[in-house]
Formats: C-alpha cells, sequence, structure tokens
C-alpha cells in the first residue's frame, strides 16, 4: 500500500507540472501591436472620446490571441491603429466644440437671468394681475409666505449659489479628477454576494463568479489570475496560475465572468483571484494590489 | 420693495371693501402715473408677505382648484419631479450633465421634504419661509435614507432606477396629498365670499 501512494502522489506530482506546463503554453504575451493599439485606445478614452467600439474590437483581438489565433489579433490591433489618430482629432475637436457651447450656453443663461431680474417688476406684475385680477384685496391676512419672496430665504439660497459656484470654479480651474481604482469581487453561485461555498466533496463543481470594476477614468486592460493554493503566502502568489482571465474595460464598466473548479484532493485550499493590469502609459502588466480569496475545505465522499 | 407705492396701496384698499385687484392696480396706478405692472407687483409682494389678503370664488371640486391659478404650485412642483427623473434616467453624459446634478440634487436634497412639508402645513402661512426651507432640506434627508432602507428589502435593491422611482413616487403622493388639503382650505370662503 505505501508504494501505491508513493505512486499516486508522484503521478499527482507529474499531473500537476504538466498542468503548469499547459498554462504558461496557454498564457502568451500579447503581440506589442496589440499592446499599442491598447495604449492608444485607453489614451483617447481618458481624453472623453467615445472608445466603445474600438474597446470591442480590442476584446476581440485579446480572445484570438488566446486562441492562439496571433496573424488576426494583429490585424485588428493594426485597424485600430489605423482608426486612432482620426478618432483622436475628432476628440480634440469635439472638446474644443464643447467649450464653447459651454461659454454660450453660460453666457445666454446668465444674460437671460440677468434680464429677467432687470425686468421681474413688469414681467411679474403683469403675469399675477392677468390670472389674480379679479380676486378680491383686504387689508391684512396673516404671516409671510412664499419662498421666492422671502429676503432670508433668498440670502440662504444666494449663499448655497456662491458656495457651489466657488467650489465649481475651483474643481474646473485645478482640474481635479475624480479618485482613480479597481477593484476585484466574488461573487456566490447566485451571481449575488453570499452563498459561497466553504466546504465542498472532492471533484465536486465550485461555481462562484468573478467580478471586476474600472474605476480609472479611462479603458483598462485587466487581467485576472486565479490560484488554487494550500499555502499562506500573501498575493501576488509565484508560479502560474491555474486560471486567466482578460479583457479591457470601459471606464465605469463591470464585468462579471462565470469561475467554475474542482478540487481533486482533500484539505483546506485558498481559491485566489489576483487582479492585474497593462499599465496604459507603460503597456507593461502590473499587479493593482488587489485580490479576492475564498477558503475551501475539500472532504473526501 | 417700492416704499411709495405701499402708502397709496394700503389707501386704496382701505377705501374699498373687497375690491378686485383689477380696480385697485388701476386706481393706484392712475394716482401715481406708474404702470400697472409695477403697481401689481408691489401687490402680489404686499400679499406674500402677509400684509394683504387676496379672496376668491372658493372652488367646487379638486378638478377645479387644480385647474385654477391655487393649483399652479402643484402642477410646477410635478413638472420639476417628472424632468428630474426623465433627465436623471436618460442624459449620462454631455453637455446636459449640469442640469442632471441640478435637478437630481433638487430632487434628492429638496422635494421629497418640500411635498412633505407641503402636506402637514397645507394653508401655507404657519410658518416662515425660511423655517419651511430648512424643514424641506431636513426632512429630505431623513426621508430618503428611510427609501433606500425599505428598498434594500425588496428584490430590487438599491439601484438608481428603483431609488429614483420610488422617490418620484413619494414625492408625487405627497404632491398630491398636499394639494388635496390645500383645496380643503381653499374651499372655506373669505370675508368677501360670505
Amino acid at each position: 500500500m505505501p508504494h501505491v501512494a508513493k505512486l499516486i502522489g508522484l503521478a499527482v506530482l507529474v499531473l500537476v507540472a504538466l498542468s503548469l506546463v499547459i498554462v504558461a503554453l496557454e498564457a502568451p504575451q500579447p503581440p506589442r501591436s496589440l499592446l499599442l493599439a491598447y495604449g492608444n485606445v485607453s489614451a483617447i478614452g481618458a481624453e472623453g472620446g467615445n472608445v466603445t467600439r474600438l474597446v470591442a474590437t480590442l476584446n476581440e483581438a485579446i480572445n484570438l490571441t488566446e486562441a492562439g489565433q496571433y496573424d488576426g489579433a494583429a490585424g485588428l490591433a493594426s485597424s485600430i491603429l489605423n482608426r486612432a489618430p482620426a478618432l483622436a482629432r475628432q476628440v480634440e475637436q469635439g472638446r474644443l466644440l464643447e467649450a464653447v457651447a459651454y461659454g454660450a450656453l453660460g453666457a445666454l443663461a446668465v444674460s437671460a437671468l440677468t434680464l429677467l431680474y432687470l425686468r421681474r417688476r413688469e414681467l411679474v406684475g403683469s403675469l399675477w394681475l392677468r390670472f389674480r385680477g379679479g380676486d378680491r384685496a383686504t387689508l391684512g391676512g396673516g404671516k409671510a409666505r412664499g419662498f421666492l419672496t422671502d429676503s432670508e430665504v433668498l440670502a440662504v439660497l444666494t449663499g448655497l449659489v456662491i458656495v457651489l459656484a466657488v467650489f465649481l470654479a475651483a474643481h474646473s480651474l485645478t482640474g481635479v479628477e475624480a479618485t482613480q481604482f479597481s477593484a476585484i469581487g466574488l461573487l456566490g453561485p447566485g451571481g449575488r454576494i453570499g452563498g459561497y461555498p466553504t466546504s465542498v466533496a472532492v471533484n465536486q463543481t465550485i461555481n462562484t463568479y468573478i467580478l471586476v470594476y474600472n474605476h480609472m477614468n479611462r479603458p483598462i486592460w485587466f487581467v485576472v489570475y486565479i490560484y488554487v493554493t494550500n499555502d499562506t503566502t500573501p498575493p501576488p502568489l509565484p508560479g502560474n496560475p491555474l486560471l486567466t482571465y482578460q479583457r479591457v474595460l470601459l471606464s465605469n464598466e463591470t464585468w462579471v465572468a462565470p469561475l467554475s473548479l474542482r478540487l481533486n484532493e482533500t484539505g483546506d485550499f485558498r481559491l485566489v483571484g489576483e487582479l492585474w493590469m497593462y499599465d496604459p502609459l507603460n503597456l507593461t502588466l502590473t499587479y493593482t494590489g488587489e485580490y479576492v480569496q475564498l477558503r475551501v475545505n475539500a472532504t473526501g465522499g | 420693495m417700492d416704499k411709495d407705492l405701499h402708502s397709496p396701496i394700503r389707501a386704496a384698499v382701505s377705501r374699498g371693501k373687497c375690491t378686485t385687484v383689477n380696480q385697485l392696480v388701476e386706481a393706484v396706478s392712475r394716482e401715481t402715473g406708474l404702470p400697472k405692472s409695477r403697481v401689481a407687483y408691489e401687490v402680489y409682494l404686499m400679499w406674500k408677505r402677509g400684509e394683504l389678503s387676496i379672496e376668491h370664488e372658493p372652488p367646487e371640486n379638486a378638478v377645479m382648484f387644480l385647474a385654477s391659478v391655487d393649483g399652479v404650485w402643484y402642477w410646477i412642483t410635478l413638472a420639476i419631479t417628472l424632468a428630474s427623473l426623465i433627465v436623471v434616467m436618460l442624459v449620462k453624459g454631455g453637455p446636459l450633465i449640469p442640469i442632471r446634478y441640478l435637478l437630481g440634487a433638487i430632487s434628492v436634497l429638496f422635494m421629497p421634504g418640500y411635498s412633505m412639508v407641503e402636506a402637514l402645513y397645507p394653508r401655507g402661512d404657519e410658518m416662515a419661509p425660511l423655517e419651511r426651507l430648512a424643514l424641506s432640506i431636513g426632512l429630505s434627508l431623513a426621508v430618503v435614507p428611510l427609501i433606500g432602507l425599505m428598498l434594500n428589502y425588496t428584490p430590487w435593491g438599491i439601484k438608481l432606477i428603483p431609488v429614483v422611482s420610488s422617490n418620484t413616487a413619494l414625492t408625487i403622493a405627497l404632491l398630491t396629498a398636499a394639494a388635496l388639503r390645500k383645496m380643503r382650505y381653499a374651499s372655506i370662503p373669505g370675508n368677501c365670499f360670505t
């Protein structure tokens, strides 16, 4: 029996080594042209351009790369690189037009409000007379009523408007951007938070979902590495991952991908998902520092 | 406020018992030589400040009340509420985004509390306008989280569409309740119509 156990152990080791080799072969580096195309698309997206179609093409190219069809992926990357300069020019012109439109609208709004204020007596007076001319007037009546005719309310509203205007002006002058972050999450079998499996039988399928959210204010190419390990090393884990997910996400886009796997031996394991991204500026794969993990106990039978 | 107009208006109202606004404005305009619209504006301000009382025939039913000048506030607030709903749902970016911010802020930070205050104090002069404004903002801050709490226990959860829809539905319900209560007060005949 000890010989049989040793043989099984050896077989498991060989299988693990083989699977690592296969994973290593299945996770090739993307073509350089695809990375360049991604950099261009991300830059245009950061400037506010509509890159939804280009991102879809990038994801198509990534799928082709994963399938080993490098020529097809390179072709799609070239088409993106050809379209990018024209789109970048459009974005620049659009921004200019937008600034002019904002300026004109602002000037129009200020002029209209000024005119309304200066002519308020005539406008409000004639309108009110038209609708209430037949009503009866008597002296007295009680307390004040109405928001927009009360000096205290107007003072408070003016204060609010001034504070808001100063804040908006400072915001637009300093160009403060919203906080940039990305997030990874693990959802339970129902696609919601909760209901996570904690104890499973060997070879029982574990169904969960990986969630990735992009709040980097630009399209980002995310890569999720899935590991199953029984040690306590903190991420990023060494070695090749069991599974790899990758996709370019638009700004504010959430991506949920199903994750199914089986444990083929008993013990306590950690299912770890690490979030990596291709830095859009230097096009290198960078660990974001974010990960999720699920502790699972695999029992025999 | 034009102080020169204050006294002639008070004097004209005192002279004619239950004079119509048209007659009052015409008399003061003739006396002072100012345009009728200017005089009407001052009469309007004096009414809003409680110095004058303006009365009209009591409405016979809710439809007449809502179709009259007294029902204008209902249609305006309803229009703002529905405009907020449409803008928040449809405008996701572009040059109209400041309008989304403005209407979104009003519909969350003001309208729920305002409609509740109007429903609770429908007469209009129970409290000062500044108190009404402060209570409107304060009640909004109290009511909106409660909407979120209740939505958390529904299948829809706390998401944009359920939150905006619930907030709009609550505001419209409270505004309608306020309109019905205001109608009851408007149905009481004033001194000139007893």
